[in-house]
């Protein structure tokens, strides 16, 4: 059964992505033939982002988000850029739709059409017209078909298992989303944060109607898996070859983490004990304790890839946006160019260069709506953007005023949700301890930024082999002296150098953890574009396809993902509240946890943490005093590792699970009306139902 | 020249004409008595499906212009019979009688809404819905009945107003072909949008299907109900509106308190027998207006469509504006006194509000009427008491009759309010009633407030649009209507997300001022060219 309502979210998720970003702005306008399909899909999604979290912020002011008002905002998108793009009015193509769709009835209704023939004639011209091009390019589908399969296969595994939302940060963005169903942006107590990707999965969910539990738990695979699709685009346009895609996309694909690709990016840890942190980094996987998941840089690479989490769909624009201003930079280089041939050979024709012109403009604007998408999704990934903007200037070496200009747009245009501290001025506090408050997550995501004894604190990371090892192809790269290598050395070494500049002293400009994700996805470039180049040598073919196999082979298929599994809560509980919402009406239930579930109650039932219910409910009592019919209360048997600090102070998880149990165990013993709802290997879900006139008697 | 009015009518001079255009000239003459000009025989001429091959072939003439121009020339000549129109015999009745029977025919429409609130009010039980039904229920019933009303919003315009064009064409056979055709058409179409609306719950789930099914049977049994009462509208039998709603509230009250029929089961027999007995009555009348039957030629089914698209748009467009804010209302949470479970949850305190406002409504309904049918009567008798040269005199004298009918509906205004709080204050006093609590919410009283106020702007709305109307205006009516209903939407939408539910009644009140205004600038156009709207609307 959960498997497939998993399926059936995966197709709601991806046909509404699918309608945002392709159907939308395919209805709107032709792709630009100075774009190819995935700079288009690229600019599509970019722009699409910022116009729906725009789009969003003010429809969720006056609180009229909904299907409905998408749609429209999605037909004046259509109408208005057809118009613009036809030089006619929107008044005078709507009356043609008007007066076709008219024509179109009337001649159905004479039965002058025949709808079946239509149909097959409209297939028979749709194959013939894109027949010739599937053909041509069936391998380089087929690659991009295996990288996608590759990366969804291993990204919705954990989801596909388990019903919890893995990190808990997934819950506070669900709590996020369901503060927007209600109209507000400012949660006054943390006060604003970005709002790109919640609005994002609002519109999904808008559209669809999708289970928002669901929403939350396979979302941030789909984009994972277009993490992997950015790097395998960025590869091919880099080296000019699919190969490339092919080996960076695989590569990035299958970096899961784990023991046997340990010796990738090795471990990390934050301490303020230098001499603990070598020992720790130093230690062999195997004898690592179990709790520490962390500790491997790359399965928390490849973990924040399989949850929703802003940063990571922040980061699938990352490369796009730094490819697209590459590729402006080298258009305008070669209009320059074209120009000066024109002036020196004398003008000897009028040749306009038109569609080059055009060329830097819709990759400037590219550029522009991928940094104001980021922007808007996650801040934080703004960093690595402006360094790998500075590399491509560096290596481009051209146009830095239009580079900073669309940048600086871009940031300006994503930073919309920065105006709410007008209506919040006060909110956030530097105490990094504290959860909340904008200063606190600032301190968080920027180490440099943190004063006092959070400042000592420091995180090392392993020098592995392999890092020695590609920043040495990168070295070699550079050294050829092309643009696209260089860069792509350059990207690597920058990142590197982040990566590891706080065991030398450094400025830990982003949290290692959260650098080491863009670090894997440009070393899977950096592999990707160095084997194009090696693959161009017939006899290292060979050797090459040997290294891909023997990568394959490090491969883990079992075992690793399962650390993923329920990191934090059991599945149980997450799949009992699913199961409550779709088979009871609304605001007929409450739930009893331990805590995290309360954002996926919230819009559907009630919900009341174990500790405040086990403070103020007797089992011994004549009748349970929530006025509500049905009451569910989970137990966990063995009690999760996670804990709330809030109640952790005064009671550990497993007194209040224990404690829980002991409740039920007595309520049973005065009360018939108890039953189990779920039940598993770790949780217990009791139910108490009562009848109406019992329920009259409590309450509304 | 010669001055045709002096001539025998009995004794006509030869034509300059061959034989046959003589007889054509003839048939012409018959048909549209004295000729204005040759123009108008040109028109004539066309209408009658000749072409200018015909007039070369067949006339010996150039082109359809010299023919009209050749038999204008013979008419001018004395070379027809024609007979002067003798002045329309009007019975002499007395205002007020005339007033109270128009006034009557206008409250037919509404007696069955009234019947159904004392029924209710009275027995708990109406033919649709129940005091004592929840609220999962009461909202199933609630958007059954606003998509019935909204879906065959159009189908009734249809069937009403080609029926009657066939009527006044004197083609009772056509009128009750075209009406049984619509009608089937329009239960076709009623149960295929079914198909579209499960498939969409079954896709997003929006509602349980518990709710669904259940507004499902409500929708088609109100929806044939709603068509053939159109076709009872058709055969001007509307007092049957209110003998087949009392015999369907007879119907409910003895499944309900005789046989202890469950709300559903007692509604279900209701309209059952609603549905049933309203057929049965519109085609036995129909069948009498259409005997004994002529052999007429039906029209096309596209040219059925197309030439009655601009009503059926207006019948959609119109019924969907009077449901709008309810509508909106329910889909929104901000501010709800409840917890609405679902997307789409009716509010009593918001319902009580506009069906208490609703009495302006039901006693304005017949002042709008007689409006609308003096209108129609009037325009004729005055138009053929001045002479053409005269026309400013006539336009002059029609501004002042639609000005008077103005102020006589903002008097009557002033009445409808005053009863109409007095019937919500008597309510308020009666603390039996089921509905007692409710009634004395503040969110009851706002809305009942504002929809006072927009439903007296409606019906001054609804007095030009039925004159317009009248006049054959349905383009201007559906753009009015099309942007009222716009307005409506955005100002109810919005109002109801970011103020208060309940604030969706300030769409109603947006609408129904936009309504009035570009109905009367409509109506201001209209009138100051009354001479060529009349014209060109028959």
């Amino acid at each position: 059964m959960y498997a497939l309502l998993g399926i059936d979210t995966v197709l709601r998720i991806t046909a509404a992505l699918l309608f945002l970003f392709v159907a939308v702005p395919a209805l709107a306008r032709r792709r630009p033939a100075v774009l190819d399909r995935m700079e288009w899909f690229w600019w599509c999604l970019a722009a699409g982002m910022t116009l729906i979290t725009v789009a969003g912020q003010i429809l969720t002011l006056l609180n009229v988000f909904s299907a409905g008002t998408l749609l429209l905002v999605a037909a004046i998108v259509i109408l208005t850029v057809r118009a613009r793009v036809s030089g006619r009015s929107v008044t005078s193509i709507l009356l043609d739709l008007y007066r076709a769709v008219v024509l179109f009835s009337l001649n159905i209704l004479e039965g002058r059409v025949n709808v079946r023939r239509r149909l097959r004639r409209g297939l028979r011209n749709l194959r013939r017209s894109i027949g010739p091009a599937l053909s041509a390019s069936r391998w380089t589908l087929a690659g991009w078909a295996f990288i996608v399969a590759a990366a969804a296969a291993v990204r919705l595994y954990r989801p596909f298992v388990t019903a919890n939302l893995g990190f808990s940060d997934t819950y506070v963005h669900l709590y996020l989303i369901r503060l927007l169903e209600q109209g507000r942006q400012v949660d006054p107590a943390w006060g604003p944060y970005p709002r790109g990707m919640h609005f994002l999965l609002y519109a999904i969910h808008e559209l669809t109607n999708v289970d928002p539990i669901l929403l939350m738990n396979f979302f941030g695979p789909i984009a994972g898996v277009l993490m992997t699709l950015a790097v395998a685009d960025a590869a091919r346009r880099l080296a000019g070859r699919f190969t490339a895609a092919l080996v960076a996309g695989v590569l990035f694909a299958t970096m899961i983490g784990g023991g046997i690709q340990y010796f990738l990016f090795g471990g990390s840890i934050a301490t303020a004990d230098a001499g603990e942190a070598r020992t720790f980094i130093a230690t062999a996987y195997r004898d690592l304790p179990p709790t520490s998941g962390e500790f491997d840089v790359l399965l928390t690479v490849f973990q924040r890839q399989t949850a929703t989490l802003p940063q990571e769909l922040a980061i699938v624009l990352l490369f796009p946006a730094v490819m697209f201003l590459f590729a402006a930079s080298r258009a305008h280089g070669r209009v320059d160019e074209e120009h000066s041939e024109d002036s020196t050979a004398d003008a000897r024709t009028d040749r306009q260069p038109t569609t080059d012109n055009r060329q830097p403009f819709w990759h400037l604007s590219g550029y522009l709506f991928c940094t104001s998408a980021i922007a808007a999704t996650h801040p934080g990934v703004v960093i690595p953007l402006i360094l790998l903007s500075g590399v491509t200037v560096l290596v481009t070496r051209r146009h830095v005023k239009e580079a900073l200009i669309a940048g600086a747009i871009g940031v300006v245009l994503g930073s919309t949700w920065m105006l709410g501290y007008i209506a919040y001025p006060n909110t956030g506090s530097r105490n990094i301890e504290s959860a909340s408050g904008s200063s606190s997550a600032a301190a968080y995501y920027f180490p440099f930024l943190r004063t006092g004894d959070t400042a000592r604190i420091v995180t090392y990371v392993a020098i592995t082999p392999f890092l020695i090892a590609c920043v040495a192809v990168a070295l070699a790269l550079l050294a050829r002296r092309r643009s696209a290598p260089a860069w792509t050395s350059l990207a690597v070494l920058t990142f590197t150098l982040t990566h590891v500049a706080s065991r030398f002293g450094l400025p830990e400009i982003v949290e290692v953890r959260r650098n080491a994700s863009w670090l894997a996805m440009a070393v899977a470039i950096l592999l990707g574009v160095a084997m194009a180049e090696l693959m161009r040598v017939r006899a290292v073919r060979f050797v090459a396809a040997v290294i891909l196999a023997v990568w394959l082979t490090t491969v883990p298929l079992s075992g690793v993902q399962d650390k993923l599994v329920n990191y934090s809560g059991y599945s149980a509980t997450a799949y009992a509240v699913i199961r409550i919402q779709r088979k009871l009406e609304p605001f007929t239930w409450t739930l009893i946890t331990y805590g995290q579930e309360f954002p996926m109650v919230l819009g559907k039932g009630f919900h009341m943490a174990a500790v405040d219910f086990l403070d103020r409910y007797d089992p011994e009592a004549t009748s349970l005093d929530i006025p509500t019919r049905h009451v569910f209360i989970a137990v966990e048997k063995t009690p999760h590792p996670f804990q709330i600090n809030t109640w952790a102070s005064r009671f550990s998880r497993a007194d209040i699970e224990q404690r829980l149990q002991t409740w039920c165990f007595l309520y049973q013993l005065n009360h018939k009306d108890m039953r189990i709802f779920l039940d598993d290997e770790h949780v217990r879900v009791y139910a108490i139902e009562r009848t109406p006139p019992a329920q009259g008697r409590i309450g509304p | 020249m010669s001055n045709p009015q002096d001539t025998d009518p009995s004794s006509p001079r030869p034509s300059a004409l061959g034989p046959r255009p003589s007889e054509l000239g003839q048939q012409i003459i018959d048909l549209i008595g004295i000729p204005k000009d040759q123009w108008e025989i040109a028109a004539q001429l066309e209408v009658m499906g000749l072409r200018d091959a015909d007039a070369r072939s067949d006339y010996g003439s150039r082109d359809l212009f010299d023919l009209a121009r050749q038999i204008h020339d013979d008419f001018q000549q004395g070379r027809f019979r024609y007979e002067i129109e003798g002045e329309d015999v009007t019975p002499r009745v007395s205002p007020v009688v005339r007033f109270l029977k128009n006034y009557a025919t206008g409250l037919t429409f509404s007696l069955p809404m009234a019947l159904q609130a004392v029924a209710m009010l009275t027995w708990g039980y109406g033919v649709w819905g129940a005091i004592d039904m929840d609220l999962r229920i009461g909202s199933a019933i609630a958007l059954g009945f606003i998509a019935s009303y909204i879906v065959t919003g159009g189908f009734m315009q249809t069937i009403v107003r080609r029926g009657l064009f066939y009527v006044y064409q004197q083609e009772p056979w056509l009128a009750r072909w075209t009406a049984l055709r619509s009608w089937s058409i329009a239960l076709r179409v009623v149960i295929a949008l079914l198909v579209p609306a499960l498939a969409i719950n079954a896709i997003f789930h929006p509602l349980p299907w518990s709710i669904v099914l259940t507004a499902a049977a409500y929708y088609v049994a109100l929806s044939i109900l709603w068509l053939n009462w159109a076709l009872i509208y058709l055969v001007r039998k509307t007092w049957l509106f209110l003998l087949t709603t009392a015999v369907a509230l007879a119907a409910v009250l003895l499944a309900a308190k005789g046989f202890d029929a469950s709300p559903v089961m007692a509604n279900a027999i209701g309209l059952v027998v609603a549905d049933t007995l309203s057929f049965g009555l519109a085609l036995y009348h129909l069948n009498r207006l259409a005997a004994p039957r002529p052999v007429v030629k039906p029209p096309r089914l596209t040219i059925l469509v197309y030439s009655t698209s601009r009503f059926f748009l207006y019948g959609m467009l119109y019924n969907t504006f009077l449901f709008t804010d309810r509508v909106i209302a329910w889909t929104s949470s901000t501010g709800r006194e409840d917890f609405p479970p679902y997307g789409f949850w009716l509010n009593v305190r918001y319902e009580l509000g506009m069906d208490l406002a609703l009495v302006v409504v039901m006693l304005l309904s017949g002042v709008v009427e007689h409006a609308a049918q003096r209108f129609s009567e009037s325009l004729i008798p005055a138009e053929k008491r001045i002479k053409s040269i005269d026309a400013p005199q006539f336009l002059d004298a029609s501004r002042a009759e639609y000005r008077r009918r103005f102020f006589l509906l903002a008097g009557a205004s002033v009445v409808a309010v005053v009863a109409a709080i007095a019937v919500m204050l008597a309510l308020r006093q009666a603390t039996s009633l089921p509905i007692y609590s409710a009634l004395s919410t503040t969110t009851t009283m706002r809305v009942f407030a504002v929809a006072t106020v927009a439903y007296v702007v409606f019906m001054f709305a609804l007095q030009n649009v039925l004159m317009l109307l009248t006049l054959s205006r349905v383009e201007m009516v559906a753009r009015a209507v099309a942007i009222a209903l716009a307005v409506n939407i955005v100002t109810g939408f919005v109002a109801s997300r970011a103020i208060h539910y309940s604030a969706a009644v300030v769409g109603l009140l947006a609408g129904a001022i936009a309504l009035a205004f570009l109905t009367a600038r409509s109506m201001r156009g209209v009138l100051g060219e009354l001479d060529y709207h009349y014209y060109a609307a028959y």
